[in-house]
């Protein structure tokens, strides 16, 4: 397992977001993480970067056989973890070109890179300050294209962006996540959270969790999961979880 | 009044005032510094100027080679050691020569700053020696700017030279100005400066400070501007060697129609550095416009007041003041005190103050994207302190880029 997520209860501010969760992704595996807003899927991306108000109680977070749960974020992201925010923030003061340089030396890389997410003329701005959605979508994906981490965890990076950056952002992340440079060791994995499932028409992935409320309520193959979720809602999701435990796609796995 | 008389009113207004404190910042005992000084000495060769003081300007921005400077003038302690003017449209004279004018003495010597101000100003008068006086010719244009660079480097030494830049009507000027000490030097620095921005005419004036440790700061400046003239003040002190204390109000007086003001100051506070900085702009041009914007990031236990004021006594007139403030740790201080004040009712005057820290969730981004913590933290407090200043010329605005970089890199 590239990575190993067991019974983790995290809490902000003392209020639990986090609930027995579980959730495990091989190599070179990509998953989808879909729920309703609020269910807890950014606080899922925040506690494994590690962000510092987010608590973890119970339970464990295992990356690449480490026991990163009480890691810094630095030593996070040097082992391999990295991500592509829902709302970055906007970064006064530092340019996208000067943050990529000090992620790579190479110039042409970057210029390349940004060519092709049509963000040259961004090289030069102060980070989304003045960047609409799918551009700041664009750019988060830019940076995580030059970082290429071993296990990249992707934000909702379907919503808020119309259908020509789509597109672009769609077949980024294709290219991300099946970097042919790579060998099949070190091919990076994937967590792709979204509310819409978009994102699925451009990106393989293998499984699809469903969250409500803190909890990872259903899994399954992407394929009849996100079908059966974007015909039905989410509610039909609960319903399922609710009156016929154990559901149509954990069975009685849990 | 008369050169002589002038003089001689200008000594006994100075004599009386010796005791007199300034109203801002902590008081100095001129005692400890003002001893028998030396006489200025004029060296032409750049070889003559010493290794280690050559080495330590370049910290400063000063470039000795004067490849990319119209023209340089340097003086170390009482010492003018170097002068040297590249173009003929701009004059560069040491204050003494300056002073063999009597309508120059007449016209521009002490004749914007109270000689009585206070101890500072009656010092720097009576014992002051050296100073450089710098005159653009009518509708000239300096690509580059002029360098002046004051150094002390002996101990104990009480540096007061007095400066007058002259802009004449339809000139450009940019000068950059580096003050230093050497690491191990005490010292009290009062330095003079009067502008004269003529009609239509331009000055950019860029000073870039690093005083030690053991230094006092307090320089006295002050600019009139005529119409259409536009002065650009760009004071910067990174205070990479932490200095004991430094206090200065630069004063603009828009004097003309249509006049223009830009005064921005970026201040680090290191150790327990005590700097009290200010920029005032005084408007009685029709139509004229004053900006003041000033940035201060304290660590330790330096103390940073940021004053700035803007008074209109005339219509059409627009001020803007901004103070923003980051306080890096607990036990510093950053008091901002922007003032507004006008007489008339045709006027858009507005400031903005802000004082906070550095915001986790930015840092935290940056950390998420490889970018070690101090290194991530260096970089927000550089971008904080970038300010946009009208009318640099490009070569002094990438070598100011360069200096901040390497000077935040210590935060």
């Amino acid at each position: 397992m590239l990575l190993d997520i067991r019974n983790l209860t995290v809490e902000v501010e003392g209020k639990t977001i986090l609930k027995n969760l579980s959730l495990s992704i091989g190599f070179g595996e990509t998953v989808l993480l879909m729920g309703p807003n609020g269910s807890g899927k950014s606080s899922l991306i925040y506690t494994l970067m590690g962000h510092p108000r987010y608590i973890v109680k119970e339970g464990s977070i295992v990356f690449k056989g480490k026991d990163v749960t009480s890691m810094s974020t630095e030593e996070r992201v040097k082992l391999g973890l990295g991500a592509a925010l829902q709302f970055p923030p906007k970064v006064y003061g530092i340019t996208l070109r000067a943050l990529a340089k000090k992620i790579v030396k190479d110039e042409a890389e970057i210029e390349a890179l940004a060519s092709s997410l049509n963000l040259t003329n961004f090289l030069d701005r102060e980070i989304n300050v003045g960047f609409s959605g799918g551009e700041m979508k664009r750019a988060e994906i830019f940076l995580l294209l030059l970082q290429k981490p071993s296990l990249a965890l992707l934000d909702e990076p379907d919503s808020g962006v119309d259908v020509e950056n789509m597109v672009l952002v769609g077949n980024a992340i294709g290219r991300l996540l099946s970097d042919s440079s790579r060998t099949a060791v070190e091919k990076p994995s994937g967590l792709i959270v979204t509310h819409l499932g978009y994102i699925s028409r451009y990106v393989l992935t293998h499984r699809t969790y469903i969250m409500q409320n803190g909890r990872i309520i259903c899994y399954g193959p992407t394929e009849n999961l996100v079908n059966d979720v974007l015909k039905h809602g989410f509610d039909w999701c609960t319903k399922c979880y609710g009156d016929r435990f154990p559901c149509t796609y954990l069975g009685d796995k849990v | 009044m008369s050169a002589g008389k002038k003089i001689e009113f200008l000594n006994n207004r100075a004599k009386s005032s010796l005791q007199t404190t300034s109203s801002y910042g902590p008081d100095v005992d001129l005692a400890n510094y003002i001893k028998t000084s030396n006489e200025i000495k004029e060296v032409e060769d750049i070889n003559s100027v010493p290794k280690d003081v050559v080495e330590r300007v370049k910290n400063i921005g000063i470039d000795l080679s004067g490849s990319i400077s119209s023209g340089t003038y340097m003086q170390v302690d009482h010492n003018l050691i170097y002068k040297k003017r590249l173009y003929p449209y701009v004059e560069i004279l040491s204050l003494e020569d300056a002073l063999k004018d009597e309508d120059f003495v007449e016209k521009y010597f002490w004749t914007l700053i109270d000689v009585g101000q206070d101890k500072f100003t009656a010092a720097a008068h009576l014992y002051g020696k050296g100073g450089y006086v710098i005159v653009s010719k009518e509708n000239s244009v300096t690509e580059f700017p002029i360098q002046a660079c004051l150094f002390i480097k002996s101990n104990e030494t009480f540096q007061a030279p007095h400066n007058i830049i002259v802009a004449e009507p339809g000139s450009t000027l940019h000068v950059v100005t580096g003050c230093a000490t050497m690491p191990e030097s005490v010292g009290l620095h009062a330095g003079i400066t009067e502008f004269y921005v003529k009609r239509n005419s331009t000055v950019t004036f860029t000073m870039i400070h690093d005083w030690n440790r053991s230094t006092h700061v307090r320089p006295r400046t002050a600019a009139i501007v005529e119409d259409g003239g536009t002065f650009i003040n760009h004071y910067i002190n990174l205070n990479v060697s932490g200095l004991d204390s430094l206090q200065s109000y630069p004063f603009v007086h828009l004097k003309g129609e249509r006049s223009r003001a830009f005064m921005s100051s970026i201040i680090v506070g290191r150790s327990s550095s005590y700097i009290d900085l200010g920029s005032a702009v005084k408007v009685s041009g029709k139509g004229s416009s004053a900006e003041i914007v000033s940035r201060s990031v304290s660590t330790d236990n330096s103390r940073i007041v940021a004053r700035a004021r803007i008074y209109s006594e005339a219509p059409d007139v627009k001020g803007h003041i901004e103070c923003r403030g980051l306080i890096l740790n607990d036990g510093s201080r950053i008091w901002t005190i922007p003032e507004l004040d006008s007489t008339v009712k045709d006027v858009e005057l507005t400031h903005e103050a802000a004082i906070g820290k550095l915001s986790e969730d930015i840092i935290f981004y940056l950390l998420t994207k490889g970018i070690g913590r101090d290194e991530a933290i260096s970089m927000l407090v550089r971008g904080f302190l970038e300010v946009k200043v009208p009318s640099l010329p490009s070569l002094l605005e990438k070598q100011i880029r360069v200096l901040m970089e390497s000077a935040t890199k210590f935060l």
